[in-house]
């Protein structure tokens, strides 16, 4: 296996949605071996070993290293000693997918926005300096959890 | 992480290409993110794919494609 990819953009978005599954398309069961990422990706491992090995990883652990993996880098720039301004996001990320026991708490019903009312919301906490912002913390967003709840946990 | 650059007449450009975008982020996930794996596969092959299908904004679907 080789790390060799092709890129359409650069933009990233949250990993929850890549395990859970949540593409903004409707979707048509096709033969596996001409599937999405063995039709887009060369040298990488099958669907069923992506899912299988994803699948070992918990949210509830994710969740508590995300402030680690996220600060590592902007760690090396911001200056101790610094005063900093924070701010406080909510994304709501259009979800097409199924509800069901593994995904039920995390998927919230909103006002429709791209053909959908259904959403995985997250939390971001940034760091902005000039023009600079460094996500430091994003949690997902529980349905019977309060916003107030995310802020305590946040500060 | 290496720059790639390039001289113009308006002085210096950075080019900052896709897979140094990943591979920025792909070292803090490798430090705390650990899945274990038997066999020739290993955590970061896992994790690079999983970024690289979040850069395109694709996930993994077994079987299934966009219409």
């Amino acid at each position: 296996m080789t790390s060799s990819f092709h890129f359409a953009n650069d933009s990233i978005i949250a990993l929850p949605n890549i395990i859970n599954d949540n593409m903004g398309y409707k979707c048509l069961k096709l033969n596996f071996h001409h599937s999405l990422v063995s039709r887009q990706y060369k040298n990488v491992s099958c669907e069923t070993s992506l899912r299988y090995h994803l699948n070992k990883l918990k949210m509830e652990e994710l969740i508590i290293s995300n402030e680690k993996i996220l600060l590592q880098n902007p760690l090396k720039t911001l200056k101790t000693g610094k005063s900093y301004e924070f701010a406080i996001d909510l994304t709501d990320d259009p979800y097409y997918g199924k509800i069901d026991p593994s995904n039920k708490k995390y998927v919230i019903r909103g006002q429709a926005k791209k053909s959908t009312n259904s959403f995985y919301s997250y939390i971001s906490l940034y760091i902005t300096d000039k023009n600079e912002r460094f996500t430091i913390s994003v949690l997902p967003v529980e349905k019977d959890k309060s916003l107030v709840e995310y802020l305590t946990y946040l500060a | 992480m290496s720059l790639f650059t390039s001289k113009s007449r308006y002085g210096s450009k950075i080019e900052l290409r896709s897979k140094e975008c990943i591979d920025a982020v792909l070292q803090p996930l490798k430090d705390h993110v650990t899945i274990k794996i038997n066999g020739s596969l290993t955590c970061e092959n896992i994790l690079r794919t999983v970024l690289n299908l979040a850069v395109n904004k694709h996930s993994v679907h077994l079987g299934i494609v966009e219409i």
